[in-house]
């Protein structure tokens, strides 16, 4: 028994051609011919555009932004007076933000990035702070975890957070919402939380890819695991913009960007105020946070390499980021080293932790403390303590960086060359008594640009 | 006449001696233990010891040995509860939420908190007890629940953000040169040795734990018993979560963390069996001691992290291999031999 042959192309078995008749191809073959000739024309078109540093953007980007841009305004004039080197409509952007958002935001404009298009994208960012926003359906998209903006916009964009269960975390979220709704062509909001589940953060990733999401920011708890799904998001041209500085993979090449702060020069600023303050020597203990995190080795190791060798680092312990990790940690050096002049931490808020292992060991809190992050806590129990010898140093929390990272994918959407890194320079501003803020919530954060009447009602109703 | 008298009365000594040799052995081991770990303290981390020290510590082991005795009472019926950790997390926040940061609400506060507990406990005995459901994975569930509900919670009470300063203030003070989290932890276990081994609801709750059967045929209500252990062990760790709210003042959204895995080392330490039985509330208490003790001395040396879980681990492994359990346990096989048996007066098989 021979084998029954199947069908083979053009004929099924009841005779009737499966393809189109023998003049399809030779239509098909034209109508290639005349795509072909089109690119021609538009690579011969791109190639006489002179000195466009566009890298990435498509053609309509460019045009939007040859539309909107004009002449760029002198640095330091009214009308630019931080220096970008963008006109304002390039991109949809404006470059001038007020100086009260950036100075709230980054404490002044020392900590712009270095990198011109990174300086370009973070004033971007904060120039769209004074846009009007909703606050309805701000705090509406905040309690849901996909909302319609209702401005009928094509654009979904998506927030991946690694972990949403603290009171920061809301705030940075908050803050993306706000951001994007200053977006008219963002239809839509989604957001995840992972809860610190590395498995739930990739699926979130990768379900937001599903979903269609236009553009996504993440935040990368679960480290190197969110690689890959960060790798096919870029793939299929969804820029991925990061916040933190989380070291991961090859920014530019993996995903879009990272909006962060520059670790080393956090460890450095810290070095400076210790030798200021300790002429004459001392002993320092260094805090991080939970084992194996990136970061805190990181500013540690350079806050070493800057001190003076009068200061001698008595102590280094993790604090899981936490007050009660930071409670131990201190104790245990307290019990070592009763006379500590000074320490260093990288979490404002566990820093409360400290000032109670001082109560608990009856000890003076005449102690200098560098922190990273401004939390309302720690300004509030500074103030609180009402000691002028325990002096304290804090840097910006930068909850702007969620808000930057989105700017920066909507400029790539329009075309803007943006850079892999958008580095900020961490500053410190030391602690006072108008620190303390009674109008945010007391876990509420000065340096967030979410007006302090809606963090209110975010967290107060 | 004399001579037999004399000897009966010897080897019922003998007798009576083995018997409470082999019930003390089970308690005692983590006595010597600690006074090894405190002597080694001394030699190599003095400071761990030091007054400053101490006033971390002590609160601090207490809360420990407070979530200890909890755990103690449901392993003693033979269960264990992974929710103590999600108990301590809600309560310490309800404890910031209720109590608004002021020294009027701190009754009430403590009022809602032990009614939360009391809640917890009875999902959880109900759900082991009369609906037999097995205790490892209920627990693990109703605390997963727990920290979704204090995730959730923790959100709106924000504002909130600090325990009552008459709490924050109390857990530092030292009358007698200790915290008063130490004395109040104190009491608590002797009020709570003194209701197991001295009234009849501790002895009926004894016997369920050293034999349910027996407990049922001797007309105690098993079921019942189990559903206390449970609301006990959620009221310990309440209790726990309000000292621990004063100890940090904020509690932040997940500080039951740490108390997951320590409170069932204690029990385990402290000799109870984890198929159930006796145990002792005052070796359990020094077993969280020791713990926590262990815990400073691995920080004042400066150990890195990693190496500071490595040689906790350690040395719970090395506290289970000789843990009072496993020695009565040789001990008792050591006595069902037929020479002691002669010597203790027994018929030898």
């Amino acid at each position: 028994m021979t084998p029954r042959p199947g069908p083979r192309p053009g004929h099924t078995r009841r005779g009737r051609e499966v393809h189109g008749g023998d003049d399809r191809p030779v239509l098909r073959r034209s109508r290639i011919a005349l795509v072909l000739a089109l690119l021609a024309i538009a690579l011969f078109a791109v190639a006489c555009g002179g000195d466009d540093e566009d890298a990435g953007g498509s053609a309509g980007g460019e045009t939007t932004a040859q539309e909107g841009g004009g002449e760029v305004a002198p640095a330091g004039s009214a009308e630019n007076p931080f220096g970008a080197t963008l006109a304002n409509g390039q991109y949809g952007e404006n470059y001038n933000p007020r100086k009260e958002d950036l100075e709230r935001a980054l404490y002044s404009a020392d900590a712009l990035p270095s990198d011109e298009m990174a300086k370009n994208i973070v004033l971007a960012g904060l120039a769209r702070v004074a846009k009007p926003v909703d606050q309805d359906k701000a705090l509406e998209c905040w309690k849901k975890n996909t909302c319609e903006t209702g401005t009928g916009g094509d654009i979904t964009v998506g927030l991946a957070d690694g972990f949403g269960g603290n009171v920061a975390r809301q705030i940075f979220k908050m803050e993306f919402i706000l951001q994007a709704l200053t977006y008219p062509e963002v239809g839509k909001i989604i957001y995840t939380d992972a809860n610190l589940d590395t498995q739930k953060a990739i699926s979130d990733v990768r379900s937001m890819i599903a979903q269609g999401v236009n553009l996504m920011v993440s935040y990368p708890d679960a480290g190197k695991a969110l690689l890959p799904a960060y790798k096919q998001a870029t793939q299929r041209d969804i820029p991925v913009a990061l916040w933190s500085n989380a070291n991961i993979g090859k920014p530019g090449v993996d995903y879009l960007t990272f909006s962060g702060q520059d670790i080393c020069t956090i460890g450095k600023n810290y070095a400076k105020i210790i030798n200021e303050e300790l002429p004459d020597g001392g002993k320092l203990a260094l805090l991080g946070g939970t084992p194996g995190n990136t970061q805190s080795p990181e500013w540690q190791k350079c806050e070493k390499d800057a001190l003076n060798p009068n200061i001698e680092v008595v102590a280094t312990a993790d604090t899981n980021w936490t007050r009660q990790g930071a409670l131990q940690a201190m104790s245990g050096i307290l019990s070592k080293h009763p006379d500590l002049d000074a320490f260093s931490y990288d979490y404002g808020d566990a820093t409360v932790g400290i000032i109670r292992a001082f109560k608990a060991a009856n000890k003076p809190l005449d102690v200098i403390g560098t922190v990273q992050s401004d939390d309302n806590p720690l300004l509030c129990a500074w103030k609180k303590e009402g000691n002028p010898d325990f002096k304290v140093w804090t840097g910006s929390a930068l909850f702007t960086q969620g808000r930057i990272a989105l700017t920066a994918a909507m400029m790539k959407k329009q075309g803007a060359p943006v850079p892999a890194e958008i580095i900020i320079q961490g500053q410190l501003s030391r602690v006072d008594e108008n620190s303390c803020r009674s109008d945010i919530p007391a876990n509420g954060s000065p340096t967030s640009l979410v007006p302090p009447e809606l963090q209110t009602r975010m967290f107060g109703e | 006449m004399d001579a037999s008298a004399s000897t009966g009365a010897r080897e019922r000594w003998l007798s009576s001696l083995a018997g409470s040799l082999l019930f003390s052995s089970r308690f005692v081991t983590i006595w010597i233990a600690t006074a090894v770990l405190l002597i080694v303290c001394q030699i190599i981390a003095p400071q761990t010891l030091s007054a400053d020290s101490m006033s971390t510590l002590l609160p601090l082991a207490t809360i420990v040995a407070m979530a200890a005795l909890g755990q103690m009472l449901v392993v003693m019926t033979g269960g264990i509860d992974l929710s103590i950790a999600g108990t301590i997390s809600l309560c310490a926040n309800v404890v910031v939420g209720v109590s608004h940061g002021q020294n009027d609400r701190l009754l009430t506060t403590v009022l809602v908190v032990l009614g939360v507990a009391v809640v917890i406990g009875l999902v959880n005995g109900v759900l082991v007890s009369i609906v037999g459901l097995n205790p490892l994975i209920v627990t693990l569930a109703v605390g997963l629940v727990l920290a979704g509900v204090t995730a959730n919670y923790r959100l709106g009470t924000a504002n909130e953000a600090e325990v009552p300063p008459a709490l924050s203030t109390w857990v530092f003070e030292k009358p007698l040169g200790l915290s008063w989290v130490f004395w109040a932890g104190l009491l608590f276990t002797i009020l709570l040795a003194l209701l197991l081994r001295s009234t009849p609801v501790g002895r009926r709750f004894q016997a369920v734990g050293a034999n349910p059967r027996a407990a049922w045929i001797a007309g105690i209500h098993v079921r019942r018993n189990v559903v206390v252990a449970y609301v006990g062990s959620a009221v310990c760790a309440s209790v726990a979560s309000i000292l621990l709210a004063g100890v940090i003042n904020n509690p932040g959204s997940d500080p039951g963390q740490p108390y997951l895995f320590g409170p069932i080392a204690a029990v385990v330490l402290a000799g109870t069996s984890l198929t159930g039985g006796l145990s002792s509330v005052t070796s359990t208490w020094m077993a969280a001691f020791a713990l926590t003790v262990l815990n400073q001395m691995l920080r004042v040396l400066g150990l890195n992290t990693a190496f500071q879980f490595i040689v906790f681990g350690c040395a719970i492994v090395l506290g289970m291999v000789i843990s009072g359990d496993r020695i009565a346990a040789v001990l008792g096989r050591v006595l069902q031999r037929p020479r002691f048996r002669t010597l203790l007066g027994e018929e030898a098989r």
